[in-house]
């Protein structure tokens, strides 16, 4: 196949032309025949013209060959002119040479012994110069360079020292030289000066031979030395904590790490001294910034307090890498545990300070007239609110995400802290204000004789507190530092019971107070009122002043808490007591008056224990006395004027029926002879001067006894 | 409360004291207060040992009201009282010493001193065996030698603050022999020296309007407690009366009665016009309280196991009175049982409650 088709190749040498042709004729048509002959054509015509072309090319080679040729042989035929001056000036330089070597060759001696002599006086000329040398060396502070000089004079100067002037010049030397020394005791005395120079001074030191402890020792003590300098800047210099912090940074620390570093390098197996000096150098630091932290007074500090802290950590926290071994991490974690502790009790003291001045001022406010008591009531839960709130934004500055030490472990700072700010610090809070709330019950000091109306404010402030504000509070702070009630958090209703419990308290206390001071006109009406010359023809100012003040009472809490201050109609159907047996009779069913009941934050809940407490004077006063005919008939007509004003006040009007009752029958029981007013007449006593019933309080004080 | 006996009376009253001279027998003497002279009666109540029920013998009081009672200190038989009697006009007072004839069921006069205001309080001094005694709106107290008779022997002179102060009640100091007397006057309370007649100390507005009562601390001789018409019962050092050493407010009305205990000082029984009796505690300045402050460095580790100490504050709260409550007094025979009577003339004889009586004797 392939001899074939090699016969019919045109480029193989085996091709068969005869083959070819007849192939083509065999199988082409007559168009293809003319196609193929057109091809074959063009292609001899290319084959042509391809060998023109490189034969052109080749030739212009070869010409260019031969040109470079002929240039070589040129200079050849050059060199070797040259070459042959060059051997022949070689010629001359040998016999030249030849005749100098005979003419030197006696003088060579003397030129020797020249040469030695130059060095002697050379050296010689050094020696007298060292001093200066050394001078210069030690002024230019090349320290190593006077040494090692010096070491190497006074080696060869040694056996020339009967010499008189190389006596001189060794003193001098040895003079600069232990210049030298001192100096670099000093430099060694100065750890502050730099590594460099120190272990450079520790280096030379060693190399002249000074003992290795004793340069330690003298490095350590020095170092301490230092340190402790720094440490008393630092303690008598600083404007605030962060001052202190940001010096103790720039130079104590610092220092510090210094120090360490080099005594590291030069005395590696001697750490544990160093470690010892460092560490009580540290804790002094450590105590310093300590004491500083925790006698910070103002809350309003805390920012720079967390700056500082901030700061002082980084410090440390680098300082151990710096300085291995040399660990005050877990102290100043502990510290900034501490800080924060310190900062929360500040701030609580603030939280209470400005509570005592707000109801310090509500006491002022209430002494100048002022009637907004809930304006007042609001005032001082907002105080307490804002204060809160204040608190809580100051300590979150610890857990900002720019501080480092946020970011430790949660069970190293964050986790305790913020049960901290919590517990510590709101439930504190509110714990405190409860506290304060207990002062004004219990009556300590000034605030014995208070106006009960600061009492009441002070209690519809914190009912306000517990139904809203403190729960408000409480999930705020939980929010902020992400706390989960899973955490032993004191429960929310246990705060808010707790300032109920105070509201309760403190409502109490002023309805108490409130009933007792209007009480004081009864008894001091019913002292009067012994022997009454006639039978009553009024009822006494004083039982309507008492009316009157109730009215005014009632018509201020009513402002305070809301709900209708218009007393309901009086119900007149009630029965008056006409006989002494009524009285006994009346008195078998009467109720047993409860004065611990729960009172509620309602106007009238309010007043009734009010009217509760100045009746129950009134049957005390009553007790006290032992009247006349006249004077139940006084009784009577007073409790029959107070049953009417006072039921429509209070809740529940049964009380007010029975303490009444139980009034007149007291006095029926203080009276040989009682003998009681018809009903009508009562009524009619009561109407007798109407306009003055239910008049504001201008005309009442124009009343009098 | 479980363990409280109750008795009642069909006449209202005011006054009751412990029996003083009898230390076997829990027993009170309670006067009557009925302005109807032959109502009035002095009952002599005491507990049954067997039954554990209150039993009463009453003896007629001839002479009137009783205003004020006192036991006579060591006789168990021999009572005082001022009496008070409005059949004649004016009425007659006086001040009797009485013989009690437990068979005659009635009392027996020993003497009678007639005196023109009716005295409203009676105090028997068993170490001098004095009575003091006085009335509201005279600013005296009279001091009686009751040897044979009633016979005033000193009468004492008290500066009021205010004109219209009055006297509210008196109470001997355990303390001093016998010669210091404590006096309510006012919104204040005085201690009078009476060998020099000098006021020894003066707590000035104790209370808001008047300071009802006060009572002397048996273990401590410089702290009293005031009771006052605002419910409040203060404790006061009078080394430093400027402000109370403690403040407690037992009750919602006037304090009529204040009695610490005469051996637990920390116990302090109140009676109030809202009908209740309260138990407080102020063991943080009481006696033992000082006393565990000396021992505390060497028993620190006990304290931490002790039971339960008492908190200060009340600790029991009497509600069974349905009329105010007048006086109140702890038996001079059981450590642990008190009485208080109110006006409606029941009385009411309780026991500090077990959990209590542990916690005080650290048991």
């Amino acid at each position: 196949m392939s001899s074939f088709s090699s016969v019919l190749d045109v480029t193989k040498p085996d091709f068969d032309v005869e083959a070819y042709v007849v192939k083509l004729l065999r199988e082409k048509s007559l168009d293809g025949l003319v196609k193929e002959e057109e091809e074959m054509v063009s292609a001899v015509r290319r084959l042509d013209s391809d060998v023109h072309q490189i034969v052109y090319e080749n030739y212009n080679k070869f010409l260019t060959a031969t040109n470079t040729v002929r240039k070589i042989q040129d200079e050849f035929t050059q060199l070797d002119s040259e070459m042959k001056s060059l051997s022949q000036s070689m010629t001359t330089i040998s016999t030249l040479i030849g005749n100098l070597d005979g003419v030197l060759g006696e003088k060579r001696d003397d030129i020797l012994q020249l040469g030695s002599s130059y060095k002697v006086v050379n050296s010689l000329k050094h020696i007298f110069d060292l001093p200066h040398v050394l001078q210069s060396e030690f002024d230019e502070r090349n320290y190593g360079e006077v040494l090692r000089m010096f070491k190497l004079a006074e080696e060869s100067l040694e056996q020339y020292k009967d010499v008189p002037t190389v006596q001189t010049v060794l003193q001098k030397s040895k003079k600069i030289y232990d210049m030298t020394e001192n100096q670099l005791m000093d430099q060694l005395r100065n750890p502050a000066s730099g590594a460099e120079l120190v272990s450079e001074a520790v280096d030379l030191l060693l190399t002249i031979g000074r003992d290795e402890d004793e340069v330690q020792q003298v490095l350590l003590r020095c170092s301490e030395q230092s340190l402790r300098e720094d440490l008393k800047e630092l303690s008598t210099n600083h404007s605030d904590v962060l001052d202190l912090v940001d010096k103790a940074s720039e130079s104590f620390i610092p220092n510090l790490t210094l120090i360490a570093t080099t005594h590291d390098r030069l005395f590696e197996e001697k750490r544990d001294e160093l470690l010892a000096v460092l560490q009580t150098e540290m804790n002094s630091l450590h105590a310093l910034v300590s004491k500083v932290f925790l006698s910070s007074m103002d809350a309003k500090d805390c920012s720079i307090v967390v700056r500082a802290l901030d700061r002082y950590f980084r410090k440390i926290s680098t300082c151990r890498h710096v300085i291995p071994g040399l660990d005050f991490l877990p102290l100043t974690i502990e510290l900034i545990n501490e800080v924060s502790k310190h900062e929360i009790d500040l701030s609580l003291l603030r939280i209470k300070e400005e509570l005592k001045n707000s109801l310090n001022e509500v006491r002022k406010a209430l002494i100048n007239e002022e009637k907004d008591l809930s304006g007042l009531a609001s005032k001082i839960e907002q105080v307490f609110v804002h204060q809160v709130k204040t608190a809580l934004a100051n300590l979150l500055l610890f857990t900002a995400s720019d501080v480092t030490f946020a970011n430790l472990p949660p069970d190293e700072f964050r986790q305790s802290f913020a049960l901290n700010a919590h517990e510590r610090l709101l439930v504190q809070a509110f714990h405190r204000f409860a506290e304060l709330a207990d002062e004004y019950e219990s009556g300590a000091g000034e605030t014995r004789f208070i106006d009960p109306r600061v009492l009441l404010v002070f209690s519809v402030a914190l009912q306000h507190l517990s139904n809203k504000s403190a729960v408000y509070l409480l999930n705020l702070c939980r929010e902020q530092f992400s706390l989960t009630p899973e955490e032993g958090l004191t429960d929310i209703s246990v705060v808010t019971l707790e300032v109920k419990l105070r509201a309760q308290k403190l409502v109490r206390c002023y309805a108490e107070k409130t009933g007792l001071s209007m009480g004081e006109t009864l008894v001091k009406g019913c002292t009067m009122l012994v022997q009454p010359a006639a039978t009553p023809s009024a009822i006494r100012a004083s039982v309507r002043r008492l009316v009157e003040e109730m009215n005014i009472c009632d018509s201020e809490l009513a402002l305070l808490l809301g709900g209708d201050s218009k007393p309901k109609e009086a119900r007149v159907s009630r029965r008056p007591i006409t006989t002494a047996l009524d009285a006994a009779r009346d008195s078998l069913w009467c109720e047993r008056i409860d004065f611990h009941l729960q009172i509620h934050f309602n106007r009238a809940s309010i007043i009734t224990v009010i009217v509760k407490v100045v009746l129950k004077i009134f049957i005390e006063s009553i007790r006290l006395q032992t009247y006349s005919k006249f004077g139940v008939e006084q009784v009577q007509v007073d409790c029959y004027y107070l049953q009417r004003c006072l039921a429509a006040l209070v809740s529940d009007e049964v009380v007010v029926n029975s303490m009444v009752d139980q009034a007149l029958s007291s006095a029926l029981k203080r009276c040989q002879d009682p003998v009681l007013v018809h009903p009508s007449r009562l009524a009619q006593l009561c109407e007798a001067p109407p306009a003055s019933a239910n008049r504001p309080s201008s005309q009442a004080s124009s009343l009098g006894y | 409360m479980s363990e409280c006996l109750m008795f009642g009376m069909d006449c209202e009253a005011r006054c009751m004291t412990t029996m003083t001279a009898d230390e076997e027998n829990i027993c009170f003497l309670v006067g009557t207060n009925n302005i109807k002279n032959d109502k009035n009666q002095v009952n002599k109540l005491f507990m049954d040992p067997e039954a554990s029920r209150l039993m009463s013998k009453s003896f007629r009081h001839p002479a009137g009201e009783v205003r004020a009672i006192a036991a006579h200190p060591t006789k168990s038989t021999i009572l005082a009282t001022c009496t008070a009697d409005f059949s004649t006009l004016g009425g007659t007072h006086s001040i009797t010493i009485w013989n009690i004839e437990e068979d005659k069921r009635t009392l027996e006069t020993v003497s009678r001193l007639p005196t023109e205001p009716v005295m409203s309080s009676l105090e028997w001094e068993p170490n001098s065996m004095k009575c003091a005694t006085m009335t509201s709106f005279i600013p005296e107290v009279h001091l009686l030698d009751m040897e044979l008779e009633p016979r005033i022997v000193q009468t004492m002179k008290i500066p009021l603050r205010n004109e219209e102060d009055e006297l509210l009640s008196i109470k001997w100091s355990p303390h001093y022999d016998g010669n210091m007397l404590g006096v309510t006057t006012g919104r204040h309370s005085i201690c009078f020296d009476v060998r020099t007649q000098s006021e020894h100390l003066k707590v000035t507005d104790a209370h808001l309007h008047r300071t009802i009562s006060m009572d002397f601390n048996p273990n401590l001789q410089h702290v009293i407690a005031t009771g006052g018409d605002d419910g409040y019962v203060r404790l006061w050092d009078t080394r430093s009366i400027s402000t109370p050493l403690m403040t407690l407010h037992p009750h919602a009305h006037w304090v009529w009665s204040v009695q610490f205990h005469p051996v637990h000082d920390q116990l302090i029984l109140t009676g109030g016009s809202d009908a209740s009796v309260v138990l407080s505690c102020a063991q943080s300045v009481s006696s033992e309280q000082q006393k565990e402050f000396r021992d505390d460095d060497e028993e620190e580790e006990e304290e931490e196991d002790l039971v339960e100490k008492l908190q200060d504050g009340q600790l029991e709260r009497i509600d069974e009175h349905e009329d105010s409550v007048y006086a109140c007094a702890w038996s001079s025979a059981d450590p642990w049982t008190f009485a208080s009577l109110s006006y409606d003339g029941r009385m009411i004889v309780s026991n500090v409650s077990r959990k209590h009586k542990y916690a005080l004797m650290q048991l």
